[in-house]
């Protein structure tokens, strides 16, 4: 059976990163270029994302073909990027690019085909979210509602383009920024969205395990930063005799 | 960069190509929804004890008078169908988390009783299942394609049906809605 929301979420998907693709250029990779180091780690995430769901939530499911692509019983979704981002980087290791910058550069394009996927739930089952007197009134249900989807894609493009407007920050920078962001995005955006039982969702508890990681890391980094910074000698120039020369210069 | 853009230019016609025939194949194919016209009716009747036990279009539509009250969830399946036994864990899941304030009836349709029985040991399915030996209580349903999941209000007014796997924020969002 067909299904009319992930067909035209999928055909929504590509047609937003062949316009990115046109209007944001890179410099390491060709415009026609970005599509085809896409598509691939895109489904190789989608296939390990519900291969995972499946060995998480019915492991017996993993025999039926039949109900193993039935991808709107779930994909877990950091698994799905893992793969996808492996594939990537495999792919630019393959030929001979700089991974780090590499996938620094496709990062944005990433942001924007999963704001596309978060957008077009007002195509698939409808755009969830707390009750609100603003909002759209989902089908079958009969009160409105926030669309939290909406938001996540509205936060997930500003992150794509403001990675492109740090130029201060280095690919490895850039790369962690992507990933926490959008964990921190997701970790946010699940609170308010509807749940069987009180507890978490899974996909909630990786979200706010790899934003707690990535502040980790980040702030490893800055403070790696910092104490280098303060082991640079100082370059202030004095007049000959004025005072002893600094011992940093010395050695 | 004139070769990048008539490569560009192709691939963008593919692209309207592909939506073109995409949307052509999901006219043609695509699933209707049924109708939430269904109105159960009949001097109430208690769920049969016995699971899968065999019932027609008026014990059906008494079951759910007898049912009303609180809202009612029905899921009809077959054992054959792959995205049926992919939903079956988030309805057991959802029928222990909503104990008490939803009641979730599983109806087997088009359908051997005892594979049906076997798959529904064989998942670990809990909730109390029927089965739709004529597969009349199908047709009068409107069933457009398996599974499809129907959520009753506590009137018995069909608030929904979701044809194909639901996912498990729809089917809180709709229990949440149908509690309010």
């Amino acid at each position: 059976m067909l299904d009319l929301g992930l067909i035209a979420t999928g055909v929504v998907i590509w047609a937003v990163l062949a316009a990115s693709a046109r209007w944001a250029p890179t410099s390491s990779f060709r415009r026609d270029e970005i599509i085809d180091r896409l598509y691939v780690p895109a489904f190789t995430g989608l296939l390990a994302g519900r291969i995972v769901a499946v060995v998480l939530d019915d492991p017996t499911s993993l025999r039926s073909i039949r109900a193993l692509i039935v991808i709107r019983s779930g994909v877990e979704f950091w698994p799905a990027v893992a793969a996808a981002l492996a594939v990537v980087a495999w792919s630019l290791r393959r030929g001979r690019r700089d991974v780090v910058l590499g996938l620094a550069e496709l990062a944005p394009f990433l942001l924007w085909a999963y704001a596309a996927y978060e957008a077009s739930c007002v195509l698939r089952d409808g755009c969830y979210g707390p009750v609100s007197a603003f909002g759209l009134i989902p089908d079958g249900l009969q009160t409105r509602q926030l669309p939290i989807g909406l938001l996540v894609a509205l936060a997930a493009t500003a992150l794509a383009f403001a990675m492109r407007q740090l130029w201060s920050l280095t690919p490895g920078e850039k790369v962690l920024l992507a990933v926490g962001g959008l964990a921190l995005i997701r970790s946010v955006a699940a609170f308010w969205l509807p749940r069987i039982g009180s507890g978490l969702t899974r996909s909630h508890v990786e979200s706010l395990t790899i934003t707690a990681a990535v502040v980790v890391a980040a702030g490893a980094m800055l403070l790696r930063r910092y104490l280098r910074r303060r082991r640079i000698p100082t370059t202030t120039w004095d007049p000959p005799g004025s005072r002893e020369p600094s011992k940093d210069f010395i050695r | 960069m004139r070769i990048g853009r008539r490569v560009l230019l192709g691939r963008s016609l593919q692209v309207a190509a592909i939506a073109v025939a995409g949307i052509v194949l999901v006219t043609v194919f695509a699933p209707q929804s049924p109708t939430t016209a269904y109105e159960p009716s009949g001097d109430p009747m208690p769920l049969p004890n016995e699971q899968l036990a065999p019932v027609d279009t008026e014990q059906f539509g008494r079951i759910l008078v007898g049912l009303s009250g609180a809202p009612v969830v029905v899921n009809i399946w077959a054992s054959w169908c792959g995205p049926c036994r992919a939903e079956m864990p988030l309805l057991e899941q959802a029928a222990s988390d909503y104990e008490g304030r939803v009641t979730f009836v599983g109806l087997a349709s088009k359908d051997d009783r005892s594979s049906a029985l076997s798959f529904l040991d064989d998942v670990g399915v809990t909730y109390p299942n029927l089965f739709d030996h004529s597969g009349e209580v199908r047709s009068e349903l409107d069933l457009r394609g398996f599974p499809t999941t129907y959520v009753f209000d506590g009137t018995g007014e069909m608030r929904d049906a979701i044809v194909g796997g639901v996912s498990e924020q729809q089917l809180a969002a709709l229990l949440d809605d149908v509690l309010r």
